[in-house]
């Protein structure tokens, strides 16, 4: 598979890249690991998002943005936005040092096509740059399952039943069986304020307005049983 | 302007020898009849000395000249006879007529002279009634600050004395030197405390001169009905006492009101009647300020003649009175005779030389201020003295029946004192109640105070750390993490450029060890400072550390937010995701539990934060073990955010924490 793509991109034309880390050290390594790729060329390098919005401005096109999301003058995650909003053809792929899936679900939201974990290997980083330049979304694969989970989650915002605390349960079932704030807060050595709160918190969870509809509906969801 | 007709008199308001005994003129008489059939003897001895005194004293009245002549021979009498009591009576008396008669300077040698006497034989009451002839001898020269402060002492000393009569003479003087230095409010108001005291004693004459006393005073201050309402028992007094002094004055008071009401010729006629009472007296300031009366209304009824008439013998008595108060009034009322002839050169004349008389009067006010305000303040003082003479007359005066009376309002105001006193004292104990609260809410804000001040520092200083931590993070990934990251791609060239080397076992043991110093160094960042806490804030800094926390399979946390969608501000967030990491690592290290749920309720500015696990719980009570448990710290950053902390733990069903925080509108 990752020979046919290789024999495919040889034919095209040189892929354009620009580099764009605040570190020289890193697109020193990324020039390395990259040189004997033929088809592979760093059109540019920047170390500002700055810098980068202006190169991308002023010269040729370019067909994959390789980027640290830590810049010193902007977020990378913003600086995605941005670019995505002038060219919506570039590839964009993010790198990154720590593998944390919000930061990754938040940079593939904005516009990235991939991301990359710096201690990548030569073979991950040409492989990536094949994938999204195929179109396909690239996830540095250490953090690939994690993050597809949270994406669905982030998808599928909570229709699952809230999980209610032991003290929430309580007060629920002292409500049921009609007791007043004071009297709860009296059984469970509990200040009026305390009880309140818990009250309040019911409701907001469970998104009704008053005591009667909390019961009825968590008595529906069944969490009132012992 | 009109000049004010009417005088007060407060200077012969002579003291009886012998309190109460001037009940009519047949008695008076009488007595006089007995002392003259005594003086035929020609006995040279003590005896004839008192009973020239005593004659001297009740002729006094009306017959100045001869009771002179008495009181000289008295005194002459008393001296060759080293009779002590007898030189101070004579003298002290001298003292009185040669005032009459306007010789101050005489008039005060024999008042020096009888004091030393009287202080001599201790006589209390005369060292009072020294004080007061003292108050006569300055008012009548218009003195009446140096007078309100003599008639104060002998108020004073006759209190002391304990008699009711003298005393109330000396406060009847006070009124007429209130009255003089224009203070009718109090002089009307000690008139009235007086009143029913003298009334109470049935003695006309002290009943007269306060009444007199007060309808002058309710003249002045335009109070006209009460003033007429003093008339007719005024009047009625004036007709039948013996007192030419007392009726001269209540007549000319009378006349007064008549003045004030525009009744010119009702006035003459009681300034008249007034005239003739004072001509027996000899008193020329009297009669002076009479006859200025009579000008005056003249003058009102426009009748020049009688009014110049009236006017010469007012400036000529004036004169001979030698009192400056008296020859003010003339002149100024001559001033106006001139100006309704037109002419206005001798009205000006007049009413210059008025002003200077004036002026000399106010250097003597000025003077004697600081006496004033000093017998001011002794007034005040002896209003409360004369609430407690009502009293004690009215227990000496009434019989049983009506005394029961009285026991019975002393008892209504008793039994109402008593509430008074209990209300008051629940009030007080309420005040102090309240008081106490509000020390104690002093207190309690001088706490909250430090408090907060201590918040707001240890917040800078945690604030400071997360700063820290924050920048050592970034310097971890962004200089030794690339040096790794860049060490690992230099790695992966070489082994692309050189053949054979991922067979290595060296190289792949190299390769490992620089992965694993990476991993490490993220894992130390990230503790020191998740990125995405900084990056995407506290609800996905707590989704990530949940993911973490889940992938080691041993403990699952469910996290649950509510109304969290706006950030809280950066170094709130950072505390709060501080605390959950410290419950959530407590629960690692200590509950043995399962299951967790981490709950965030933010409603408006309040947030409240529930961690609860489902582990073997521990005892509250025991605070070593608290400790141990690392809540010491989640305790102090509760409390930097100002919030409450409580903890719930039942052994084998779990743990939980809840915080409740009031969040800053930031």
């Amino acid at each position: 598979m990752a020979i046919c793509v290789y024999l495919v991109a040889s034919q095209q034309a040189m892929i354009k890249l620009l580099i764009i880390d605040d570190h020289p050290l890193v697109t020193d390594g990324i020039r390395t690991m990259l040189k004997d790729v033929a088809y592979l060329e760093i059109a540019g390098t920047a170390r500002t998002a700055k810098a980068a919005i202006a190169f991308l401005r002023d010269c040729p096109p370019i067909d994959v943005i390789l980027m640290d999301i830590n810049l010193p003058d902007m977020d990378g995650i913003r600086l995605c936005e941005l670019i995505r909003d002038t060219h919506k053809e570039v590839k964009i792929l993010g790198l990154t040092y720590i593998n944390e899936a919000a930061i990754i679900t938040q940079l593939i939201k904005k516009g990235a096509n991939g991301y990359l974990i710096k201690d990548m290997e030569r073979e991950e980083l040409i492989h990536a740059i094949d994938q999204v330049m195929d179109g396909t979304l690239y996830l540095s694969k250490a953090a690939n399952e994690k993050v597809l989970r949270q994406l669905r989650e982030h998808d599928i915002p909570g229709k699952t039943i809230p999980v209610i605390t032991r003290r929430e349960k309580e007060i629920l079932q002292l409500l049921y069986k009609g007791h007043t704030s004071q009297e709860i807060a009296g059984q469970l050595y509990l200040s009026v304020y305390t009880v309140d709160t818990h009250r309040r918190n019911l409701l907001q969870k469970f998104n009704v307005h008053n005591t009667q509809a909390l019961l009825h509906v968590t008595r529906e969801m069944g969490l009132l049983d012992a | 302007m009109p000049t004010l007709p009417h005088f007060r008199l407060a200077a012969v308001l002579t003291l009886l020898l012998t309190a109460g005994i001037r009940q009519g003129r047949c008695q008076y008489e009488h007595e006089i009849d007995s002392l003259q059939r005594l003086l035929t003897r020609p006995k040279e001895d003590t005896s004839r000395a008192g009973v020239l005194i005593r004659l001297a004293y009740y002729i006094g009245d009306y017959d100045v000249r001869k009771a002179l002549q008495y009181e000289k021979e008295a005194y002459a009498l008393s001296r060759k006879l080293g009779y002590a009591s007898g030189l101070a009576r004579s003298a002290y008396q001298l003292s009185q007529a040669y005032m009459s008669m306007g010789n101050y300077p005489l008039s005060d040698s024999f008042l020096t002279e009888a004091e030393r006497y009287f202080v001599r034989v201790h006589d209390k009451f005369y060292m009072a009634a020294v004080e007061n002839e003292r108050g006569d001898w300055c008012f009548m020269q218009s003195n009446y600050w140096g007078a309100a402060e003599h008639y104060t002492n002998a108020a004073e000393a006759f209190d002391r004395n304990k008699d009711t009569i003298s005393s109330l003479i000396a406060y009847q003087n006070l009124v007429a030197v209130l009255a003089e230095v224009e203070d009718f409010e109090k002089a009307v108001a000690i008139g009235k405390k007086i009143l029913p005291v003298a009334q109470r004693r049935k003695d006309t004459l002290q009943i007269g001169y306060t009444l007199q006393g007060l309808a002058t005073d309710l003249i002045d201050l335009k109070r006209m009905r009460e003033a007429e309402a003093c008339l007719p028992p005024l009047l009625a007094i004036a007709g039948r006492t013996p007192d030419n002094n007392l009726a001269s004055d209540a007549y000319s008071t009378v006349a007064t009101y008549y003045y004030y009401r525009k009744d010119y010729a009702a006035a003459i006629a009681y300034y008249k009647k007034a005239l003739s009472k004072a001509e027996t007296l000899q008193s020329q300031f009297q009669l002076a300020n009479h006859h200025k009366s009579i000008a005056s209304a003249y003058l009102g009824l426009n009748d020049l003649v009688n009014a110049r008439k009236h006017l010469e013998k007012a400036l000529d008595l004036a004169g001979k009175a030698n009192n400056k108060k008296a020859q003010m009034n003339a002149n100024l009322s001559y001033s106006e005779y001139f100006e309704k002839l037109h002419d206005y050169r001798k009205a000006d004349q007049y009413l210059h030389r008025h002003l200077e008389l004036k002026d000399s009067t106010s250097d003597a006010r000025t003077r004697n201020y600081a006496q004033y305000l000093e017998s001011r303040y002794e007034t005040e003082k002896k209003e409360k003295e004369i609430l407690r003479l009502q009293a004690v007359e009215a227990e000496k005066d009434f019989g049983i029946r009506r005394r029961n009376i009285y026991i019975g309002v002393a008892a209504g105001l008793v039994l109402t004192l008593i509430v008074i006193s209990l209300l008051l004292r629940r009030n007080y104990r309420s005040r102090q109640r309240l008081s106490v609260q509000q020390a104690r809410l002093r207190e309690e804000k001088i706490a909250n105070m430090e408090r907060q001040q201590q918040v707001v520092s240890l917040q800078s200083m945690i604030n400071g750390q997360e700063t820290e931590r924050t920048r050592i993070a970034r310097d971890l990934h962004d200089g030794l993490g690339g040096l790794f990251s860049t060490v690992k791609m230099h790695f992966s060239a070489l082994r692309h450029e050189v053949g054979g080397l991922q067979d290595n076992s060296l190289y792949k043991k190299t390769m490992d060890m620089v992965d694993s110093a990476g991993e490490e160094l993220r894992k130390i960042a990230h503790n020191m400072m998740p990125e995405v806490l900084m990056k995407l804030g506290l609800v996905e800094a707590l989704k990530d550390f949940c993911g973490h926390i889940n992938a080691g399979r041993l403990l699952h946390v469910s996290l649950q937010t509510y109304g969290m969608e706006e950030p809280l501000g950066s170094s709130t967030e950072v505390m709060l995701y501080r605390i959950i990491q410290e419950l959530v690592n407590n629960i690692i290290k200590h509950a043995a539990a399962t299951e967790a749920i981490i709950q965030f309720n933010r409603q408006g500015n309040r947030l409240s934060i529930t961690v609860e696990d489902n582990g073997r719980g521990f005892d509250l009570r025991q605070a070593e073990e608290n400790r141990h448990m690392g809540m010491e710290t989640v305790k102090d950053r509760v409390s930097y955010l100002n919030g409450h902390l409580s903890i719930e733990s039942r052994k084998d069903v779990g743990t939980t924490v809840m915080i409740q925080l009031l969040l800053n509108e930031a």
